[in-house]
């Protein structure tokens, strides 16, 4: 079992700018540990995308810290950055920008794949320079993870609709990390269910699912140790979120990758997340396993979350997390068990 | 190790539509018309006319495109094609046209058809010199800006600021007049009241790029700045500006003609349409003077607006791709 999270965020607080200033995070904390996946819930405007920002060095917090395999995460400035840091990746809500209108698929992807071998070189030299020097205190390196040089047996991403990946089969499989990865953007695409000959077509040939898992297939093909998913399928249909976020399990289970799975929409965060984190207004104010928050929770707020998903039964209750006028606690209740 | 503070966070003020305001406003390509194709009928030329791009289909575009073709043709060989030496003054003075002197001849007896397409060298050439050289400048400001922020860009919307705030014509002359009357500092005064708007548009495209979240995605990738810069966001400011510069060439070549017309331009024996007007005026009824030289402006400015208007149709995808 690792003894240190691989991502923690410690009393992240953000402010926008404004008369006054906006507070969109306010004291956040979390851990991420190798190979979980978390969904972080909340309603629209709770400060979910902020977060990611943050955790991605994406914009830079008032106050707090971001430490990535214990090291404090350096915010994206002017200079470009070192693959130390690409072990972070992020797809991001909105199909219509999350890939470059004027370059092909297969360039896109293959950025990815170019950010993995840099990484990878990166860390061998790591664990080279610090296998030579005895006096190395730096145990942070992970060893390099090997790049599959083709592409593995083929998971169909499209089982069916509502086909979620059974976490415990997938986390059962054997996965020598990366083995099953492709290795060439032909064989990315093909693996997120488009065809080779995708490569050299532009994003605007593709519906917005598609560019999802496009986005999907480019940050997964950079290896990253975290992947952090900024509602990537909430502006997609219901049948197509399903298979995008499927998809996103699967590979991510497959490479040993974390995944922060943000969204609004409980009901599909629940089958796919072993944690769950929930935001009101910039504060977390429950968490715990999934299961658990699922069945019985205790914060209020969550409840009116869960008490906001349609029921099975058809009966159609209007998705209204927060009545107007409702305000809940902001303090985090503490599940005892 | 201090980090510079993410200027990923900051919000780009919203572009302010700069360029728009300081052009002529130019009547959009008529809609498409109906389909041509079945009114020609043989094969052959339903190829030919497949071959030309769609947004170039419309009775417009096609004939702005044949004109401009024309005009960058004379442009080219008009020297040596025309009739008359363009500067020789050994025809009777003030005829009127005829076949001798097609298109007549002016006040010192020199022959007006070939003085006109003398001139296309002079200011088509010149024009898209001038558009040339403001796109580049107003780019290369407007990336600086938008890439840096902060005081370089401060100053640089400043400066722009500044050149805005004059009426555009009135600061060329007084450039013009400040530099001396010559062909080339009418280019550079035209330049000077020129770049700013290349410089306002491409600084916002940049900043609005630089936010986009496949821009993020690429810095995340460990796109270095200019790396993300030359894939990133230069590919998609260059179509919007290359529309923008081809919808300026008819502006430029109006500029640089009305500078020679007051006479801060071409210098008198040069064949230059602005400046051919100018001796019109003074013999105002001599038709023919005036006519053929500011039939020759306007052929070339409309000509150049609507090819604009059909390259944008053409290069913006969301167009293209119903
Ligand atoms: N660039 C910005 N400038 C000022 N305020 C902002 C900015 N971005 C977000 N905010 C504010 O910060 C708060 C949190 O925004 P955020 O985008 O993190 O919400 P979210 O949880 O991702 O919502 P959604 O589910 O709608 O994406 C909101 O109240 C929003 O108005
Ligand atoms: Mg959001």
């Amino acid at each position: 079992m690792p003894d240190q999270p691989l991502l923690s965020a410690r009393d992240i607080v953000v402010d926008y700018p404004g008369t006054p200033p906006v507070r969109a995070v306010d004291g956040v904390s979390f851990d991420l540990w190798p190979g979980e996946v978390v969904g972080l819930v909340g309603e629209s405007g709770c400060g979910k995308s902020t977060m990611a920002r943050v955790l991605t060095g994406l914009i830079k917090p008032q106050s707090g810290q971001v430490l990535y395999r214990g090291r404090p995460l350096p915010p994206l400035g002017l200079r470009g950055r070192s693959p130390e840091w690409t072990g972070i990746q992020m797809v991001f809500q909105d199909p219509g920008s999350s890939l470059n209108p004027r370059r092909r698929v297969g360039d896109q992807v293959a950025d990815g794949i170019a950010t993995a071998r840099l990484r990878a070189a990166y860390e061998r030299r790591q664990t080279a320079r610090s296998a030579r020097s005895l006096t190395a205190t730096d145990s942070t390196a992970a060893p390099p993870r090997s790049l599959g040089p083709e592409a593995g047996p083929v998971l169909d991403p499209t089982t069916g609709p509502g086909a979620y990946p059974d976490r415990d089969t997938v986390a059962a499989a054997p996965r020598a990390a990366g083995d099953q990865a492709p290795a060439t953007p032909e064989a990315w695409l093909e693996r997120i269910g488009l065809t080779a000959r995708d490569a050299s077509r532009f994003p605007r040939h593709f519906s917005g699912g598609q560019r999802q898992r496009i986005a999907a297939a480019r940050a997964m093909a950079a290896h990253p140790n975290v992947l952090i998913g900024d509602e990537p399928i909430s502006a997609l249909d219901a049948s197509t979120q399903a298979k995008v976020a499927h998809l996103m399990c699967v590979m991510a289970a497959e490479l040993g990758t974390s995944l922060l799975f943000i969204s609004h929409d409980l009901s599909i965060v629940r089958l796919v997340a072993d944690r769950l984190i929930v935001m009101y207004q910039g504060h977390v104010v429950e968490r715990g396993p999934t299961e658990q928050v699922w069945s019985d929770p205790l914060h209020p707020y969550t409840k009116a979350l869960l008490g906001a998903i349609p029921a099975p039964d058809g009966a159609g209750r209007l998705p209204e997390a927060a009545p107007p006028g409702v305000t809940y606690s902001l303090t985090e209740v503490v599940r005892s068990d | 190790m201090s980090e510079p503070p993410s200027d990923l966070t900051q919000t780009p003020p919203t572009p302010v539509p700069a360029a728009a305001d300081r052009r002529p406003t130019v009547a959009p390509a008529s809609p498409a018309s109906p389909d041509p194709v079945s009114l020609l009928g043989r094969p052959r030329r339903r190829r030919l006319w497949r071959a030309i791009p769609k947004a170039w289909r419309t009775p417009l575009g096609l004939v702005a495109g044949v004109v401009a073709v024309a005009w960058l043709v004379i442009a080219v060989v008009g020297p040596s094609i025309v009739p008359h030496d363009p500067l020789a003054q050994d025809l009777p003075r003030f005829q009127p046209p005829s076949s001798t002197a097609w298109l007549g001849t002016d006040e010192l007896g020199r022959d007006v058809f070939s003085r006109v397409i003398a001139g296309a060298r002079v200011t088509i050439l010149l024009s898209l010199l001038l558009v040339c050289l403001s796109m580049l400048i107003g780019s290369i400001l407007g990336v600086v800006a938008g890439f840096f922020g902060r005081w370089v860009d401060e100053v640089i919307m400043r400066l722009t600021d500044l050149v805005m705030a004059f009426p555009t014509v009135i600061l060329a002359m007084v450039t013009a007049a400040a530099l001396g009357a010559s062909l080339l500092n009418a280019v550079l005064a035209a330049l000077v009241v020129s770049w700013p708007s290349y410089a306002r548009v491409v600084r916002s495209m940049v900043l609005s790029l630089r936010t986009s979240e496949f821009v993020a995605s690429g810095r995340l990738l460990g796109f270095s700045p200019v790396r993300s810069m030359r894939v990133d966001i230069l590919p998609n400011v260059a179509g919007p500006t290359l529309v923008m510069a081809s919808l300026d060439i008819g502006t430029a070549a109006l500029l640089l003609s009305g500078l020679s017309f007051l006479g801060l331009g071409a210098k008198p024996p040069m064949p230059e349409w602005g400046s051919m007007v100018a001796t019109a005026v003074q013999n105002f009824d001599k038709w023919w003077l005036g006519l053929f030289p500011g039939l020759a402006i306007l052929t070339v400015v409309m000509a150049f607006n609507f090819l604009g208007d059909a390259l944008r149709d053409q290069l913006d995808p969301g167009a293209t791709k119903a």
